[in-house]
């Protein structure tokens, strides 16, 4: 049970880091954003761990609201140990291409966008869906499958809510400079 | 920039992009001009394409006029955007490692210096910005990037400030500057060019003290418009990011326009890169080269193992 909770976990704020740094992505448009992106990166994490809080409390009132409240925690941990059987392969593959971009070639770091992080970008919310549906296949308690498909509307648009967060708080360009006027003159 | 009708083939004037027509330029005096949003929306819905006409009909006016700090705003954000693809295709590191070898093959063949790098059509400028940030130059390698559009060169002097940067940016034609480029660079620039306005963009080239011109742009496969609307659904937040960028990979122009616009031009001019090394998979970009004919076969050397990417240059 423990192990299961904990990789759950881990691959949910992995989820959160990740998410982070796409909803800070094209915000900011200085060279180096090193500094910027480890900001994004906290604050990814940060609401993943509001995003795990809710996710605990749904299943705590899904224990308590099932007809076998002991059956149904037995439940939820087949129910994410098949989740993790889908996730960690989504984690491993884009774990992967980011060993795969460290080798400096532009050729290869732009490909790594192209067939690998743009697509699976792409996927994610299907993934998200699918893993808690393979979950869900066997067969369990209706307490529990409320549970799932509400962990799956927490999940699915969390990028997207922590996007408006960044829109809400300013992380976004497009802020006119009151710095001096451009230059009109030839040199 | 401004979109010429014209004659040449492979042109496609129907499709048109919202950031080309919701600001407007005096090319004389460089002098912005008030834009009505109705002219606008009107020209788009006369082209078909209503979902652009909406965007625009979103856009706040005064007195039918679209708002001109609203329309730079929004633009702004769009290059932002359009930074993060260009980041993410390592575009910089791209354009230096092609700069130094066209460079190396400059102070081969003895040519005087201070170079001078210009990017034209720059907005906000991440190009230049990257290469004085990384790329590494001598400092008489002067990097200026030059737009029409006030409101983006003042960002790119902003950030340029900001982190302390050894460019410049001017609101000027890149062609009226009182000392040429020794490099005319561009990204993704050429295919607002239509028609005998590609041919006249190309011709401006021919200065003396110019020494080469290096021109990114989308390239025409099959897969560039499912990949445009892939990436830039996935990628933009700003939904005129997102259509003009698919509109973009549409109207890109053909190797053979770009080659034939060119080769009006006196310098020897080729493609570079279009083949992911030597698979059969297109570049998104594919790169127009012109180069004075004499630094040919030194920047061949200077090329070493990327000289397969090279086409003929004629």
């Amino acid at each position: 049970m423990i192990s299961t909770v904990i990789s759950l976990y881990v691959l949910a704020t992995l989820d959160a880091m990740f998410s982070g740094v796409c909803a800070a992505s094209g915000r900011d448009a200085r060279i180096d954003k090193r500094s910027y992106y480890v900001n994004a990166m906290i604050h990814g994490i940060g609401w993943g761990q509001v995003a795990c809080l809710v996710g605990l409390l749904i299943l705590t009132l899904a224990v308590y609201a099932s007809a076998d409240p002991e059956l149904a925690v037995e439940e939820m941990i087949e129910v994410g140990k098949r989740m993790v059987s889908v996730y960690q392969v989504y984690a491993v593959i884009i774990l992967l291409f980011f060993a795969v971009r460290a080798i400096p070639n532009v050729d290869i770091r732009s490909m790594t966008s192209t067939v690998a992080f743009g697509p699976l970008t792409l996927i994610r919310p299907a993934v998200i869906v699918f893993g808690i549906g393979w979950g869900l296949a066997p067969g369990v308690q209706s307490a529990v499958v409320v549970a799932g498909v509400l962990v799956a509307v927490l999940m699915v648009p969390f990028r997207i809510l922590l996007n408006r967060w960044f829109d809400a708080k300013r992380w976004v360009a497009g802020v006119v400079s009151s710095a001096e006027p451009a230059s009109r003159t030839a040199d | 920039m401004e979109s010429v009708p014209g004659t040449l083939a492979a042109s496609r004037p129907e499709l048109l992009e919202i950031s080309d027509l919701v600001v407007d330029f005096d090319l004389e005096t460089m002098s912005r001009r008030p834009v009505n949003r109705a002219a606008v929306v009107e020209r788009l819905n006369r082209v078909g394409d209503r979902g652009a006409a909406r965007i625009v009909e979103a856009m706040p006016v005064n007195g039918g006029v679209l708002d001109p700090d609203v329309v730079d705003r929004l633009l702004i954000r769009v290059h932002c955007e359009m930074q993060r693809l260009s980041e993410e295709f390592q575009h910089g590191q791209r354009v230096s490692e092609f700069l130094h070898s066209l460079l190396a093959a400059f102070d081969q063949i003895g040519l005087s210096q201070p170079y001078r790098i210009v990017d034209i059509g720059c907005g906000t400028g991440y190009v230049i910005r990257w290469l004085a940030a990384r790329a590494g130059f001598r400092q008489d390698v002067e990097l200026i990037g030059v737009d029409f559009n006030e409101a983006l060169i003042s960002e790119a002097q902003r950030l340029s400030a900001a982190e302390q940067l050894g460019c410049r940016f001017e609101v000027i034609n890149a062609f009226d500057m009182a000392r040429p480029a020794t490099v005319y660079l561009s990204t993704g620039v050429l295919h607002h060019f239509r028609g005998q306005g590609l041919s006249e963009f190309m011709l401006q080239h021919d200065q003396p003290d110019t020494q080469a011109f290096v021109h990114y742009d989308f390239q025409p496969t099959p897969l560039a418009r499912p990949g445009a609307w892939a990436f830039h659904y996935i990628r933009m937040r700003e939904p005129l990011s997102r259509h003009d960028g698919v509109i973009s990979a549409r109207r890109a122009h053909k190797a053979a326009t770009l080659l034939e616009a060119a080769r009006q031009t006196s310098f020897a001019c080729g493609m570079y890169g279009t083949r992911v090394w030597k698979l059969p998979i297109p570049r998104v970009f594919h790169t127009l080269l012109g180069l004075r004919p004499e630094a040919v076969d030194v920047f061949r050397q200077t090329l070493g193992r990327r000289v397969g990417r090279l086409g003929q240059l004629a």
